[in-house]
């Protein structure tokens, strides 16, 4: 399992136990967490895990040069995909009339979010609006067309697995957690309150 | 008269006669009469054997302790079980029953205490397993973070559930070791009797089983505390999503900007690996012979060779398709430009000598001249081209040319 397991992590894996259950099983037991970092020590790497210990990934060990620019070009993935991501998780969440925000192993039916979103004017409108936000390919406008497209490249940028093909049911994957960590750091250093009031009416009060 | 073994005998007998109405009542929840292969009489016989009990209009339901029984062994997960529920009332009957074994050996009813301490060792036996059957359910439930439950609310809720009955369970451990039922074992008439099965199933355990309670707490609250932690994930998603929405020129700072980087921001990018067999390593002879193998052979290209043929002679010119042939002003411009010298030539004088463009009108001569000197071929190269100019109207814009002197200029 050790070969597996360093493979998924040198290719740049999150390795979660919905994606790589047998690889996360084996990260689980100390030794072979101590085996793994061994290796990725005489490379200038180091194993790292999620807060929530959902993800096991590949970090640098030192940060020089080389490796700035590297970090800086993650860095700029995560800007660029940032709005997307959170407005695309928060919407489904509100859609899929959920308290908690998703978590890995957290399943989203395709045709119950269709559904859901079909059933509220002011979602399909947000999540057309959304559908500029993604990247990928153009669609012909439709929101189904539109919610595949987003959650195929959600799937493909790792935060989701499709769990069931012909049901179109996908699982969140350990990789959620990274963008939790994300977020928090985010709205640290830009004082963002976590308190702040749901969004009040959006036409202005008469006097 | 039947012993008691027979009675079991004879229960288990009836109980297998009728298994599969049995295995449907447990999976099933409720059986009828059309369940039954013995038209109704399976029913009948289970109800009398206590193994069904009338739920409503005509069906059955499973006893619940033949029901508790099937959930043990199948390791079959209820929400909410009452898990470690008994331990407390089962703890409680010890003294109790030591009491009677202590009363029937004073009073001298020697059969009375024989059966007041199988009574006891039953009751302790039941107590350790109880106690090790719910430390054992209660970990299960803590490894798999209660899987058999989709949303995080209701596990939350489940797991503050099981976190008071490890609770109470640990409050019966410790009332279990506080009771100071050894002490009044070891005083009192059969005591001895009593304290070997007390002590080989209980007191012995009873570290073991704190030591288990404690870790399961522990699981169990580190789990709680995740699934509160998700919560305020929740809220702080919907507060992000929320000032995203309000400030639609936010752009997250830049690396750079940043003193510290946070912990996630050292992820490293992957490598593209990419191995080959080495071809040259005997030990992979046999698998890559395998693979060669079990690759298709290659289509034969068959190259069609053309047949040589034989050259035909040109068929002859028809009348009319000689080719172009260039007209005389051309060839005796062609003469012109390569006879000259560095000596300006008159184009009007060598035209009177030309016999062959007399009869080209001098104007033309002089304009096909003007046309060569306007194309700039190669050929034209160092050839000057001097207009002889007439004297024309003032402010008309007309040139008149006389002649042409063409020389060579010098290289």
């Amino acid at each position: 399992m050790f070969e597996q397991t360093m493979s998924l992590l040198l290719s740049g894996e999150f390795i979660c136990p919905i994606r790589y259950p047998d690889a996360y099983r084996y990260l689980s037991e100390d030794a072979h967490q101590k085996d793994v970092a061994a290796y990725l020590a005489r490379i200038g790497r180091k194993l790292s895990v999620t807060g929530l210990g959902g993800g096991w990934y590949m970090s640098f060990d030192q940060i020089g040069q080389d490796q700035r620019r590297s970090v800086r070009d993650e860095f700029s993935r995560i800007k660029l995909d940032l709005r997307f991501l959170v407005e695309f998780f928060v919407k489904a969440m509100r859609a899929s009339e959920r308290e908690e925000f998703y978590s890995r192993g957290d399943k989203i039916e395709t045709h119950a979010l269709m559904a859901a979103i079909d059933s509220n004017p002011g979602l399909r409108a947000e999540f057309q609006a959304l559908a500029t936000v993604g990247r990928g390919s153009g669609s012909d406008g439709k929101l189904k067309s539109n919610l595949d497209r987003q959650l195929r490249y959600l799937r493909d940028e790792g935060y989701l697995v499709l769990a069931n093909p012909e049901r179109e049911i996908y699982q969140v994957t350990g990789k959620i957690e990274y963008l939790y960590e994300v977020v928090q750091f985010l709205m640290g250093i830009d004082g963002i309150a976590d308190d702040v009031d749901e969004e009040g009416p959006t036409t202005p009060q008469m006097f | 008269m039947a012993t008691k073994t027979d009675l079991v005998e004879n229960h288990l007998v009836k109980l297998f006669r009728h298994k599969e109405l049995l295995a449907t009542a447990y999976h099933r929840g409720v059986v009828s009469k059309a369940d039954d292969k013995f038209d109704g009489r399976g029913l009948y016989e289970l109800h009398q054997a206590r193994a069904l009990v009338p739920y409503a209009n005509e069906t059955y339901r499973l006893a619940s302790s033949l029901a508790r029984h099937f959930d043990e062994i199948l390791q079959t997960e209820h929400l909410y079980a009452a898990v470690g529920a008994d331990v407390g009332d089962l703890a409680a009957r010890l003294p109790l029953l030591s009491d009677a074994v202590a009363k029937a050996a004073i009073e001298g009813r020697n059969e009375d205490a024989d059966e007041y301490i199988d009574q006891f060792d039953r009751a302790v036996f039941e107590l350790a397993d109880s106690i090790s059957g719910a430390l054992q359910f209660l970990r299960i439930l803590a490894d798999n973070k209660f899987a058999n439950v989709a949303t995080y609310a209701e596990k939350k809720r489940q797991n503050e559930f099981y976190l008071e009955r490890v609770r109470k369970i640990s409050d019966a451990l410790v009332a279990i070791q506080t009771s100071g039922l050894i002490e009044s074992l070891e005083s009192s008439p059969e005591g001895e009797r009593l304290l070997l099965s007390y002590r080989s199933q209980i007191a012995d355990h009873l570290p073991e089983w704190r030591a288990n309670l404690l870790d399961i707490t522990a699981i169990l609250r580190e789990y709680l505390f995740r699934t509160r932690q998700i919560e305020a994930t929740a809220r702080r998603f919907r507060a992000f999503a929320l000032f995203l929405k309000r400030t639609p020129e936010y752009v997250p700072p830049d690396i750079d900007a940043l003193a510290d980087l946070p912990d996630w921001a050292y992820r490293a990018p992957g490598f593209a690996l990419r191995s080959r067999a080495s071809v040259n390593d005997p030990a992979l002879d046999d698998p890559l012979l395998e693979i060669a193998k079990a690759i298709p052979a290659a289509k034969q290209i068959t190259v069609t060779v053309p047949k040589a043929g034989t050259l035909k002679d040109d068929p002859p010119v028809a009348p009319g398709d000689e080719g172009v042939k260039p007209k005389l002003w051309q060839e005796a411009v062609q003469s012109l430009i390569t006879t000259v010298g560095k000596q300006p030539v008159s184009a009007m004088s060598w035209k009177r000598r030309t016999p062959s463009i007399s009869d080209l009108p001098n104007d033309i001569w002089l304009l096909c001249l003007l046309h060569e000197e306007s194309l700039r071929r190669r050929r034209t190269e160092g050839i000057r081209f001097e207009q002889i100019l007439e004297a024309a109207e003032p402010l008309s814009g007309m040139l008149k040319v006389r002649d042409i002197l063409v020389s060579r200029a010098d290289q």
